[in-house]
């Protein structure tokens, strides 16, 4: 099953909150109003949402990244761990 | 021939308005000027689409205009500017407006694939371009009390929205948390 | 196996501790010579290509001492792959900044010994195909003037096959991280940038770009003229040589010492003196690093697998020593205050959340902290790791919950507005400059 994983680049960020009014089964927000992103893949129909998303960004800070065929990337693993 | 010169004037102000319409949706989308009504999302895509909708409106404006033999304007015054007989100079900053709303609509549909930088320093030009677009309507559009009324309106409207966009702080400014006041410790 | 071929009348190789903090040679090029010989002569390789010092570095198990403890021939590799799939000449970045405030063994090594770090990085240079080291070093500092002195000999000699190029940087904590570093280098802003790609992949104007701190480079040389063999005899087999680290606060002879990797935190004590009086905790690694107990770190290996049963690490070579009757809630305040300042302010986590935290430990730090602003702080620090374009969120945040960790007894009593501590003095230096966060990035005044 193809899965894409949600990037983004944090000083493009500015904290507009799009990506979690458009995806909010992925992406939630701080107090400070910064996407907190699930570093799980997306896949199928949530797939178009999160394209939705990511061309909806003021900043283009989000992305969506082809997922590598070994393990996560080390940025997601970080996230993973911020969201414990 | 009397239609398509109505048709012309019609679909100049509604651009006009809709332009302007962008421009302070625009502001708003950087701004970050939105309610639980009007979320960011939705201020951000509408100014994207309403942008769309006034090239749709601009396109029949200039297509009206070249098409109508009345007045003496053809296909390449869309572009180069201050070539045609009839109010060269207001008819020329029409032309002006259209290339850089053009340039500004490619770049941003283009914008992931030029540097940001550029993207950036175009959209700028959006004021220029709305700016120009009003002196336009007011130099072609003398014989007309509405040109002037749409044209002040759109001037308080977008330049209310200007004002506020320099004058507020930027949103990630706000000072919430100030980093360097120093709390006394006490015992 | 490839050797190092020596030339003749070297002098012999230093056993044990210490190498690199010997006799002080300074900056004179011709006893720098005459104390450890010349470099070892090498051909510069051709981009893309590792010529056979990288191997030797892979084989001698030296690893990065500028807090990342990252295995330097693997990094060196990793820069030579870059250059090769990128076709760009890589760089040589020498990181002499000291950005820690508790730190002072790069300047130690320096003012010391600044022919050894300048040679490492021409070594590494030639090793990996660069034509180019730069060197930085913090504004005004005297590590900077050393280095000017040193780099002055070496380039009126013509002493080096590549180009020697000195900078000196702004004097804020985030300008030492290393693609904050590059971008300077490259651009003369000193703020981190996007990572991915790391800078060995695209660092110094997109250049593949060898980072390390200056007393990596300075091992390397040794390892250079002596080899990975004799770097092995000393210190922990996984993670070999010798470490410097920055011994402070409570101690009898605080300073810069040099001992084995691997060495019990007792016998460092030791060696700085022994402690003043009863101590309760201490900060290691720096103030991106974390506290320890006292008692639970004592008898722990200086390693980063060594001290990980306390939450403690190496990082850049910084054991803080504070004693029983100064508040360790107060000192954490006071860093974690200061390190919320020091960022770059280009993102919300570490911008807005670092100062939340700091706010939220003045309050502790005063006594007018309950229950649930604890819960609250607790959270925070829960959401604001990973998030940021660098680590300094990450090391401030680790530095912060090891307090309340360590510290959590005084955290109780601090929530009923009590302290326990004697004295009101301060331990940990806090630099005094009321450093603010740039509201814009400079040349980007517009927004």
């Amino acid at each position: 099953m193809s899965g894409q994983i949600l990037m983004i680049d944090r000083i493009a960020c500015d904290g507009f909150g799009t990506c979690a009014q458009l995806l909010p089964e992925r992406v939630i927000l701080d107090e400070w109003g910064y996407p907190i992103i699930d570093p799980t893949p997306v896949h199928g129909s949530e797939l178009q949402h999160a394209k939705r998303a990511v061309n909806a960004c003021p900043r283009l800070a989000l992305g969506l990244q082809k997922m590598p065929r070994d393990a996560a990337p080390h940025h997601d693993q970080k996230q993973a761990r911020a969201q414990r | 021939m009397n239609t398509l010169w109505l048709a012309t004037r019609a679909t100049g102000e509604i651009s006009l308005v809709l332009f302007s319409v962008v421009t302070v949706m625009g502001i708003a989308t950087t701004k970050g000027w939105a309610s639980s009504r009007w979320p960011e999302s939705v201020v951000t895509l509408l100014h994207r689409n309403i942008s769309l909708l006034s090239m749709v409106f601009l396109a029949v404006h200039i297509g009206t205009t070249v098409v109508d033999s009345y007045v003496p304007i053809s296909a390449i015054d869309v572009i180069i500017p201050w070539q045609t007989t009839y109010k060269t100079l207001w008819v020329g900053l029409g032309t002006i407006a259209f290339d850089l709303v053009l340039t500004v609509i490619i770049t941003s549909l283009l914008r992931r694939r030029i540097p940001p930088g550029a993207w950036k320093g175009v959209h700028w030009a959006s004021y220029l371009m709305w700016a120009v677009a009003v002196v336009h309507s007011l130099g072609v559009g003398t014989d007309q009390l509405l040109t002037r009324i749409i044209a002040a309106v759109m001037v308080v409207f977008v330049g209310a929205a200007v004002v506020a966009r320099f004058m507020t702080p930027h949103r990630q400014d706000d000072p919430v948390v100030s980093v360097h006041t120093r709390t006394e410790i006490r015992r | 196996m490839t050797r190092m071929t020596a030339p003749p009348a070297r002098p012999a190789p230093p056993i044990g501790a210490p190498r690199l903090l010997g006799e002080p040679v300074g900056t004179d090029l011709g006893a720098h010579l005459a104390a450890f010989g010349r470099s070892p002569a090498q051909d510069r390789v051709k981009r893309g290509h590792a010529g056979p010092l990288v191997a030797e570095i892979e084989r001698s198990g030296l690893a990065g001492r500028g807090g990342g403890w990252f295995p330097t021939g693997r990094k060196m590799h990793a820069v030579v792959t870059s250059a090769r799939t990128a076709r760009k000449d890589p760089v040589v970045v020498v990181n002499a900044m000291e950005g820690e405030p508790a730190a002072s063994k790069d300047a130690v090594l320096v003012h010391r010994n600044p022919h050894l770090v300048l040679d490492g990085a021409v070594l590494a240079a030639e090793s990996i195909g660069s034509s180019v080291v730069y060197v930085t070093a913090h504004r005004g500092s005297r590590t900077l003037a050393t280095l000017e002195r040193a780099v002055e000999q070496r380039r009126s000699t013509g002493h080096d096959s590549v180009e020697l190029r000195l900078y000196d940087a702004p004097d804020r904590y985030v300008a030492s991280e290393e693609s904050a570093l590059a971008h300077f280098v490259g651009e003369g802003i000193a703020l981190p940038v996007t990572v991915p790609p790391r800078v060995f992949e695209s660092g110094v104007r997109r250049r593949p770009t060898l980072l390390s701190n200056a007393e990596t480079f300075a091992h390397l040389a040794l390892i250079a003229r002596h080899g990975a063999d004799w770097f092995r005899q000393v210190g922990d087999p996984g993670l070999p040589g010798t470490t410097l680290i920055s011994v402070s606060g409570a101690v009898g002879s605080p300073g810069v010492i040099e001992v084995p990797t691997g060495t019990s935190v007792r016998h460092i004590l030791g060696l700085a003196g022994g402690t003043n009086g009863a101590i309760s905790a201490a900060v290691t690694g720096g103030y991106g690093g974390s506290w320890v107990k006292a008692d639970a770190a004592i008898d722990l290996p200086w390693t980063p697998d060594g001290l990980r049963p306390a939450g403690g690490v190496p990082g850049a070579g910084v054991l803080a020593v504070l004693p029983v009757d100064v508040c360790g809630i107060v000192e954490t305040a006071r860093v974690v205050r200061w390190m919320a300042g020091q960022g770059a302010g280009q993102c919300g986590p570490c911008r807005f959340g670092l100062a939340a935290v700091a706010a939220d430990f003045d309050q502790l730090a005063a006594g007018r902290m309950n229950r649930t602003g604890l819960a609250a702080l607790q959270q925070r620090l829960g959401v604001i790791p990973g998030r940021g374009a660098c680590r300094h969120p990450d090391g401030v945040v680790r530095f912060a919950a090891s307090a309340l960790t360590v510290f959590a007894d005084e955290a109780y009593r601090h929530m009923s507005s009590r302290c326990s501590a004697g004295r009101r003095t301060t331990v940990l230096p806090v630099p005094a400059s009321s450093t603010t966060l740039p509201v814009s990035r400079p040349g980007e005044e517009w927004r």
